[in-house]
């Protein structure tokens, strides 16, 4: 069983969710004792790359050339020499570079009935068991083209008899393993499940407690004697002084292997390859050509019979399919010829019929090739997706749903202007830690939580973005003195039954003053054409409890702004005061217009006049005031704030006459009164 | 006739002195204008004899002739002067406007979603947090399939739904495949979902939240020719118009056949001389493929009557490709060395 751990490759970045390949490493050398081909490496690596397992990188060695090939978990059966070389065989020749696969010819082993053995499984935990026994073994070193071709595939060479398991792993693509035969004092061979908390030391002298699920082998009397399919344990396997071997291979539970091998973190190549469903006829190439190399390369001789435990035989699998079906889902019209030629090649057997193909599955790809689809691929594969012409969908109008398309156009919107305002749009993750969490006085269950996280800060699912902004004004004051950020994102508020409602919220912070806060949103307002928003004090965990309030449309709220409490942002240990406004994002873009409401203007002059007052009332009040009680006001502002004194400027006018500078300072003194 | 030559000499001094545009305008009022002196002079045209009105006029005449030569030069002189009196150092910065960022990931997905809505694609939005089984079983991953175990899914505390299974936050965006085909009922379909996805993955090169835009194609008879010639569309709009894509057969539940895109390498434009950034010329975009029967039957698709072809691609990488912004970590600590840079 292969010592070497391996790396699993996961391309999580590339998008489509990926299926846990992994890479192998084959000499060219070693390719060509199972095809016949002029083929260079360079065009090896090139063609089956378009058709077949991706070659990454060739490498040159001293006399060999070393390739590394990425096997996708669906076809595990090209996790092999043998594997590699028939879909060569199947490739190249579409490229008009002659090649031929040439399957393995391995003499079938006699039972030689000598040594007691016994292997049991009453419960069926392994599909198939094969073993055999070998006496006499002379450990030692392996020949030089082993310890080259294993060391090329990044195996290191230990001796002649695990070297054996390793080259019959890669060749052949089965793992398989090697026990000491005297070590096993009992001479059984027991397939059980493990008791929860039991323990056992593997080969490289870790120790595993274990669980349920998993699946050992067992002497008999209890003793742990291998962990089947992932790794060999401390105790049973063979040593400089071994004289005699148990060889064995099993096929197993693939889920179970994955499971056990994820859940101890012992990834070896046994386990990757266990867990693909590798082909249960293996097992009997494996053993033999294993047993021939023992025989050659340790002076074995057969000491049992060849043991063989199947109760189970897999059937063969037969798929319909129609030419005419093959060529609309490609695309192509490929000649039925080739169709057949392309199967055959890869080793399917075909029955035509009324332009119909009966194609039975082999058995390396039982588990792979179940549908048409699956014949769509093979063809296609082996035809050349780069033969095959291209073109777009014919063109259709598929309405998108107005709602969402609001939402992006607002949100582009709104991006753009907060840019302008100077803001920094930020990304934070979905999720927070329960100290952020206790940092803003939040109940973590109220919230929902990730139950495998592999990060306490990201556990719990964001409610508000405003924890998040904090800590990034945090995060940020070693950096640039003021700061002004903002996040658009979905919020999850849990529900009885159903899926959280995600909300997409808009919030931005800033360290610099309420007013800067103030100007933003009431600048975002402004931009979304919104009318008439009221802004009320409001009581809100988040705030100082005299510097927060709410916005309403109508009686709508469709948020709130303030200073972070002083009580949240000591926890934090925040240098500086931090002003935040969060919005409902559906709310705020409900009443929203791209364009605003034109108000036809007077062809008369206005008049502008300024007063200054004092600030003893709100000024939405002062506002209303003015507006209630003028006539003719068409617009107040601030023009100024000095100390308690406000400076307020204001237009007035007519729409159908020039309106008269008294007329204004009249209206002007009534407003002035009442304020 | 002494007022005449007054007139000369005051305003020949005049024009001469002043220093500015807009007061050699009112000078030229003062002289020349409707009520200026030459007008006057030219009033009193009635208080000289018969036998000198001739000469009168003639000087008056010669007077004006040379008022209106003093006033071009000397605007000429003035309009001179200013252009060369005014040196400024135009190096200097202008006065400060005020500049914020958009997040690299808003810019792709606006120029992505455009690209695709060009050839009718429209942009959806679907759950973050899914049931197992609109992530996984309608997708024809099986319960067993390593893909939904504790090590590559993230999974929540909600309680599980009596169909569906476990709350999951979704770890791609092709779940909204299954809910694109069960909102619109029945194809044509072209979707494309752009969305946050989540992976227990958090090193160099991974971060538990990504970006990915699904692409969807459902309808009669779309073919493999169709995936290439839209994968060829997009790569060229997003790339440049130089860039090619190759299909190699890959791997994946929800389709079949099922295809790894590549693209030319955008540093070596696809020579994959001295390159340090791609394998021989190409860059892996991405997994695609043509929609599994099992996919379009789970939404209420027949799928012996329509067929189509999905892709699910991570924006962070198509960025990284474009723009070589490769530290994908840095895309959501809000640091604003990074953000500040957009």
């Amino acid at each position: 069983m292969g010592l070497m751990i391996l790396e699993i490759i996961t391309l999580v970045t590339l998008g489509f969710l990926n299926n846990f390949n992994m890479n192998i490493k084959i000499t060219h050398s070693w390719l060509l004792e199972y095809l016949d081909t002029k083929a260079t490496p360079q065009q090896i690596q090139e063609y089956l790359s378009l058709c077949g397992p991706s070659v990454e990188r060739i490498e040159k060695t001293k006399d060999d050339w070393v390739y590394d090939i990425e096997i996708t978990s669906n076809r595990i059966d090209t996790v092999s020499v043998i594997g590699i070389a028939r879909e060569a065989g199947a490739i190249l020749n579409r490229f008009n570079i002659p090649a031929k696969f040439k399957p393995p010819q391995i003499k079938i082993p006699v039972d030689h009935p000598i040594l007691p053995f016994v292997i049991k499984d009453p419960k069926n935990l392994c599909h198939r068991l094969m073993a055999v026994v070998m006496d006499n073994v002379l450990i030692g070193n392996s020949p030089e083209y082993i310890k080259s071709r294993l060391l090329a595939a990044g195996i290191r060479s230990l001796n002649n008899l695990v070297d054996i398991t390793n080259y019959v792993m890669l060749e052949v693509g089965h793992p398989t393993h090697v026990f000491d035969y005297d070590r096993i004092k009992t001479n059984n061979f027991l397939i059980r499940q493990a008791k929860k908390g039991e323990k056992m030391t593997t080969l490289d002298e870790k120790t595993y407690e274990l669980f349920e699920h998993d699946i050992v082998i067992d002497d008999g009397t209890g003793k742990i004697i291998d962990f089947p399919g992932i790794m060999g344990t401390a105790n049973s396997i063979v040593t400089n002084k071994t004289k005699r071997i148990v060889f064995f291979i099993e096929s197993n539970d693939s889920v179970a292997i994955r499971k056990s091998s994820m859940t101890h973190g012992i990834r070896t190549i046994a386990a990757s390859i266990n867990e693909k469903y590798p082909d249960i006829n293996l097992v009997k190439t494996a053993l033999y050509r294993g047993i021939e190399l023992f025989e050659k390369n340790a002076h074995a001789q057969i000491a049992s019979k060849v043991f063989d435990i199947y109760p189970n035989p897999i059937k063969d699998k037969k798929i319909k399919v129609s030419y005419q079906y093959l060529n609309d889902r490609i695309g192509v019209e490929i000649a039925k010829k080739q169709i057949d030629n392309i199967l055959v090649d890869l080793g399917f057997r075909i029955y035509e019929k009324d332009n119909k193909l009966e194609i039975t599955v082999p058995s390396f790809r039982s588990h792979d090739v179940s549908h048409p689809e699956d014949i769509v691929e093979e063809i296609a594969r082996i035809y050349g997706y780069h033969n095959i012409p291209t073109q777009l969908p014919p063109m259709v109008y598929i309405k998108q749903p107005e709602e969402t398309e609001a939402l992006f156009q607002y949100q582009q919107v709104i991006k753009t202007f907060l840019k302008h305002q100077g803001c920094f749009e930020t990304m934070n993750y979905s999720a927070t830690s329960q100290e952020i969490l206790d940092a803003f006085g939040l109940e973590s269950k109220k919230y929902l939580e990730i139950t495998n996280t592999i990060s306490q800060e990201i556990k719990y699912l964001r409610q508000s973005l405003i924890p998040s902004l904090v800590k990034n004004i945090k995060d940020n004051e070693g950096y640039q003195s003021s700061l002004k950020l903002f996040e658009i994102a979905k919020t999850y508020i849990p529900t009885e039954k159903e899926l959280p409602i995600e909300n997409f919220k808009i919030a931005c912070a800033v360290n610099t003053s309420f007013a800067d806060l103030k100007g933003i949103l009431d600048g975002l307002i402004k931009e979304l054409n919104i009318n008439e928003v009221l802004i009320e004090p409001a009581v809100n965990k988040f705030f100082t409890f005299s510097m927060a309030g709410e916005m309403k449309i109508g009686n709508k709220v469709i948020g709130t702004f303030g200073k972070i409490s002083v009580k949240h942002t000591t926890k934090l240990q925040l240098k500086s005061d931090v002003f935040v406004f969060e919005l409902d994002f559906k709310t705020l873009i409900a009443t929203a217009r791209f364009m605003p409401v034109y108000k036809k203007f007077s062809q008369f002059a206005n008049i502008n006049l300024d007063l200054t007052i004092e600030h003893n009332k709100p000024y939405n009040e002062i506002v209303s005031i003015a507006k209630k009680k003028s006539p003719h006001l068409i617009e107040i502002s601030l023009k100024d704030q000095y100390k308690n004194n406000l400076t307020l400027h204001f237009v007035f006018g007519a729409n159908d006459r020039n309106l008269t500078e008294k007329e204004a300072m009249e209206e002007l003194e009534i407003i002035k009164k009442l304020l | 006739m002494d007022e005449i030559e007054k007139i000369q000499h005051d305003a020949s001094s005049e024009i001469n002195n002043v220093s500015d545009l807009s007061n050699l305008e009112e000078l030229k009022i003062k002289y020349l204008g409707r009520s200026g002196e030459i007008n006057k002079l030219l009033q009193n045209i009635k208080t000289v004899s018969n036998e000198h009105k001739k000469e009168y006029g003639q000087k008056i005449n010669q007077l004006k002739l040379h008022l209106t030569q003093l006033f071009n030069n000397q605007h000429q002189k003035l309009i001179t002067k200013s252009e060369t009196a005014q040196t400024i150092d135009i190096t200097m910065p202008g006065n400060k406007t005020l500049k914020g960022s958009m997040h690299p990931i808003s810019i792709a997905i606006t120029e992505i979603s455009s690209i695709f809505s060009k050839i009718g694609f429209i942009r959806m939005s679907y759950p973050e947090v899914e049931w197992e089984y609109l992530a996984f079983d309608a997708l024809n991953m099986p319960k067993t399939h390593a893909a939904r175990d504790d090590f590559e899914t993230t999974f929540l505390s909600g309680k599980p739904h009596e169909k569906y299974g476990k709350m999951i936050l979704t770890p791609h965006t092709s779940s909204g495949q299954i809910r694109e085909m069960w909102r619109l009922k029945k194809p044509p379909i072209r979707m494309i979902d752009i969305g946050k996805c989540y992976r227990p993955n958090w090193d160099a090169t991974h971060t538990p939240m990504f970006h990915q835009f699904e692409g969807l194609c459902v309808d009669k008879n779309i073919n493999i020719t169709h995936l290439k010639g839209t994968l060829d569309y997009f790569s060229q709009s997003y790339f440049g118009p130089k860039t090619k894509t190759r299909l190699r057969p890959h791997h994946f539940q929800f389709t079949e056949p099922s295809f790894e895109v590549d693209v030319t390498c955008t540093a070596c434009n696809g020579t994959g001389v001295g390159c340090k950034i791609c394998k021989s010329g190409w860059l892996e975009l991405g997994g695609t493929g043509i929609v599994h029967p099992n996919v379009l039957k789970e939404g209420n698709i027949n799928p012996d009557e329509y067929s189509g072809w999905a892709f699910g691609f991570g924006i962070e990488r198509v960025i990284m490709m474009k723009y070589g912004i490769d530290d994908i970590r840095n895309y959501y600590t809000g640091d604003i060395r990074f953000l500040k840079q957009f």
